[in-house]
């Protein structure tokens, strides 16, 4: 430990501190502009300078000179702060005073200094340099006028979000931050820029010009968008949300969200929430109250259950219900009622997984933890795209892989986002992921030698291969990553981490929706039956079996492959229930519709991925009439019990491990499909509430198809020409786009749940189908 | 007695043919002193529009919470004003919004006829604020809340 004096007052730091950590530990104020604790130090504003006794005269920058024994450090004296009077009149040389109309004013780091330090004068009156102000980017403003060039943004977007979008652009004077040829931002829309700029350069599109900060209150919750569970500030003004920033932290560090968190909140008040419930008469859906809705819909369960028995009833959450809520739906669902079919079709991956898991390890089974994340040597990533379920792990990876002597191994059939800062990224050819993971469980656990033909099928490298071996076999700490496929079977990956798991490595499974761990872990709300997934539901209720189905936020309409086939399965139905905040494609062949809050609306606990048991109370009024799933469940199990319903012990339902059967890729290849097409979990979010968002959807700009380069140029497309993708299945009008990564005559389709011409070019029960692009009008 | 009564007949007689001090109000009308705080006017520009540009800081230094402004994001894709609502109800006058504003705004008018026949029209909106261009503190009639 190092002991410094800061302003006579003594202080103990750990080794390797900077001064600016060590005074902040003695509480003395120390000013900066450029300094961020989500990032390394980089001594740009020079406003942090101090002064050690020890060496008069020489101006120190304590925000990254490393803090040493027995130094004795002054921030007051008449050379420092006539230093920071200089530098901040310098720095107001290229800064505008316009305040009044900059939406930073009131929590402007520049403007707290100027006042702290009394700046009344500008001596160095200079003309100011014209500089552009960049209004084309969605959802993001660069205003380069007010930019104090701290590189803040560039810093953050490089080393935390690995995107690099930002950059210094010219030398000296001209100097300004901005895109490669000053094109419009094209990036993740992590918004990590805005939220570090610390005056009213990077500006956010929905909250600029609607309100001031000092007009905000703000109320820490947690974001709703995936199951990661990430700190948000929510801003309301008068009880409105104006806007969602990442949590300050008490040590004064702010928090990480990505697009979905920061950019997504206007799908609370979205034009398609549902506000008041409605009932199907003569064919049409009409308004009606809410204890006419409620005893309909028990009445009408209740009589499908006595006609057709228990097993005719099938539940689909979207996992938006808190811990409390999904235990009362068991209790309805399966201890009252006997329903046996319940599942999740956005969760389903994640679902899977953790049963899978649940059932090789025992229940005492815990996931990875943040601690094992963060102080992990060697991180594997089974399946891809991890960072695209939960974007705001890329920040924390990036975080993690710059402390060095890391290794970041991901095993994936498509380059997702991981793959580009792997150490080892083993690419596996298309539809043979879960063949390969069942191959590697295989040769871990028998200990047999592998015969490299084996190998070959599966595209992956061998020498890579020997190094994960080597990896896996290391005695360092090791965290295990299982991402599911969408669309795809995940079995395989769960058993292989299952297996890892006994090897005493951590397990962090994916892919959860906000509450899927409390709904899972704590509520017992696993999927069981037919509805665990959602060809085998389909062919449920094509079959006759299942005769109503209760859907909690789901949609199968708008997630799951082949709408048409699903449309004319929910027709067959008798009861459709729904029980949404929003209104979807489904709401259309509902029976009863029970408009449901969010989670901001209601409040309750939210168990995250990662095991951490968020409280969270309601920070926003309930939309309309809605009304928190916990109350329309009370209100139905106590209209359940005036039908008089007779308890049923809940059945004894073999858990279905195998699933559907699955094959790697259709035989139907070839006939003019010279592309194989695999569905890809989108960045901007596939859940729910993301899917509502309209200005995610702005930034999603529809159905996106991405192929390599060589591809794309072979086929001479422009950017962003929209092509026509054909499949076995279907066909859709797509936006093609392309990148290096992608191995030859790949496709990846981006944003396919939630557009019925998507989810019609895929087939259940298989990732990757054949495919081929035509471009319009030829 | 007879003394103190032509006493005070001499000074009736004597005020009785001099123009009387009473300001026949509301008939006619004193001239306001220049530093008179009436009612509030938003100034405008050449052009007619309000130089306000919505930066809200009447809004908050306003001791009786009386102003509300909305913003918009102007043609130019700078602050623009939407809206300015005065509540006159609560008002006290007391100009603070006058000295907080950057832009030299919002001034105190010459306006002191404020009586209504009930709170709404008491609650003046941008049109009626907004005073015409070049006439700072120009003294305006109200029309509205009469019978």
């Amino acid at each position: 430990m190092i002991t410094l004096k800061i302003n006579d007052i003594e202080v103990t730091v750990p080794p390797g501190s900077t001064i600016l950590e060590a005074a902040e530990r003695a509480r003395v104020f120390i000013p900066t502009l450029c300094h961020d604790k989500r990032i390394t130090p980089y001594g740009a504003c020079r406003l942090c300078v101090v002064e050690d006794r020890k060496k008069p005269g020489s101006l120190i920058p304590s925000c990254f000179t490393p803090a040493r024994d027995r130094m004795d450090i002054v921030t007051d004296t008449p050379g420092v702060l006539e230093a920071v009077r200089t530098q901040l009149q310098l720095i107001l040389v290229n800064h505008p005073l316009d305040c009044p109309v900059c939406d930073k004013a009131g929590e402007c780091t520049l403007q707290d200094l100027v006042i702290r330090y009394n700046i009344a004068e500008a001596p160095f009156g200079t003309d100011r340099f014209a500089r552009y102000v960049d209004r084309q980017s969605p959802l993001i403003e660069r205003d380069m006028t007010r930019c104090v060039l701290c590189g803040r943004c560039v810093r953050i977007c490089g080393e935390l979000q690995g995107r690099d979008e930002l950059e210094f652009i010219h030398r000296g004077h001209k100097t300004v931050v901005a895109t490669d040829g000053g094109r419009a931002l094209d990036c993740d829309f992590c918004g990590l820029c805005v939220s570090t700029c610390p005056v009213g350069a990077l500006n956010d599109k929905l909250f600029k010009d609607r309100s001031r900060v000092w007009k905000l209150q703000k109320e820490t919750t947690v974001c709703s968008h995936c199951g990661l569970g990430c700190s948000a500030d929510f801003h309301l003004e008068q009880g409105r949300l104006r806007r969602v920033t990442p949590t300050v932290f008490a040590d004064g560090k702010k928090g990480l969200l990505c697009a979905r968190g920061h950019f997504g909140w206007r799908a609370f008040e979205s034009p398609s929430r549902l506000s008041a419930p409605r009932l199907r008469r003569d064919g049409a859906l009409w308004q009606t109250g809410w204890g006419e809705a409620i005893e309909h819909a028990a009445r009408a369960l209740d009589g499908i259950r006595r006609t057709h028995g228990a097993t005719s009833l099938a539940l689909l959450t979207a996992d938006h219900l808190t811990t409390e809520e999904a235990r009362v739906c068991g209790s309805i669902f399966r201890d009252t009622l006997g329903c046996a079919d319940i599942g999740s079709l956005q969760a389903a991956g994640y679902r899977q997984i953790l049963s899978v898991l649940g059932a090789e390890l025992g229940p005492s089974w815990e996931p990875a933890t943040v601690t094992d994340l963060s102080e992990a040597e060697i991180l594997i990533v089974l399946g891809g795209g991890a960072a695209e379920l939960h974007p705001t792990l890329k920040p924390l990876v990036n975080g993690l892989m710059r402390k060095g002597g890391r290794e970041l191994v991901v095993l994936s059939s498509w380059p997702d986002t991981l793959t580009r800062r792997a150490t080892l990224a083993l690419a596996i050819t298309a539809g043979y992921a879960e063949d390969f993971f069942a191959e590697l469980r295989d040769a871990l656990s028998s200990e047999r030698t592998h015969a490299s033909a084996d190998v070959a099928r599966f595209g992956v490298d061998t020498c890579g291969l020997a190094r994960l071996i080597a990896l896996l076999g290391a005695d360092r700490k090791t965290t295990v990553l299982v991402a599911p496929d969408p669309f795809g079977d995940n079995l395989q990956r769960a058993r292989l981490a299952a297996l890892l798991h006994d090897r005493a490595r951590p397990i962090l499974p994916l892919g959860a929706q906000v509450n899927s761990a409390g709904a899972l872990r704590k509520a017992g709300l696993s999927s069981c039956g037919a509805a665990a997934d959602g060809l085998t539901l389909i062919e449920a209720i094509e079959a006759g079996r299942i005769q109503a189905l209760y859907l909690l936020g789901e949609d199968p309409l708008e997630t799951l492959p082949e709408p048409a086939r699903v449309r004319a399965a929910l027709q067959r139905l008798d009861l459709i229930v729904c029980q949404s905040p929003y209104e979807t494609a489904v709401t259309d062949l509902a029976h009863v519709v029970l408009p449901s809050a969010l989670i901001p609306e209601k409040g309750g606990s939210i168990l995250s991925v990662m095991g951490f048991e968020n409280e969270i109370r309601p920070v926003l009024s309930p939309f309309g009439q809605c009304r928190p799933d916990r109350e329309i469940l009370r209100d139905l199990a106590g209209a359940l019990g005036r039908e008089d319903t007779p308890r049923i012990a809940s059945p004894s339902v073999a858990q279905e491990q195998s699933g559907p059967a699955r094959s790697a890729m259709p035989q139907d290849a070839g006939h003019g499909f010279s592309f194989r097409l695999t569905a890809v979990p989108s960045l901007f979010g596939d859940g729910l509430l993301s899917r509502q968002s309209p200005d995610l959807a702005q930034i999603r700009r529809g159905l996106r198809i991405v192929m390599n380069g060589e591809d794309f140029e072979q086929m001479g497309l422009g950017e962003r020409e929209i092509v026509e993708v054909r499949t076995p299945n279907g066909s859709a009008r797509a936006e093609a786009g392309h990148d290096a990564a992608i191995p030859r005559n790949l496709l990846l389709l981006r944003h396919a749940a939630g557009s019925a011409a998507g989810l019609s070019l895929i087939r259940p029960g298989t990732d990757v189908v054949p495919a081929a692009i035509a471009r319009i009008g030829t | 007695m007879s003394k103190a009564l032509l006493k005070g007949l001499a000074l009736t007689l004597k005020t009785f043919f001099r123009r009387p001090v009473t300001v026949q109000y509301p008939d006619e009308k004193r001239p306001v002193p220049e530093r008179f705080r009436g009612r509030p006017v938003l100034l405008a520009r050449e052009d007619g529009t309000p130089r306000c540009v919505a930066c809200g800081l009447c809004e908050k230094i306003c001791p009786s919470l009386c102003i509300a402004v909305a913003a918009e994001t102007g043609p130019d894709g700078i602050r623009a004003l939407a809206g300015y609502t005065l509540d006159l109800n609560r008002c006290a006058f007391c100009g603070l919004c006058v000295e907080a504003c950057p832009v030299e705004a919002i001034a105190m008018g010459s306006e002191y006829e404020l009586a209504a026949y009930g709170r709404e029209p008491l609650v003046y909106t941008q049109e009626r604020l907004l005073a015409a261009p070049g006439r700072g503190a120009a003294p305006e009639r109200m029309g509205e809340g009469k019978p």
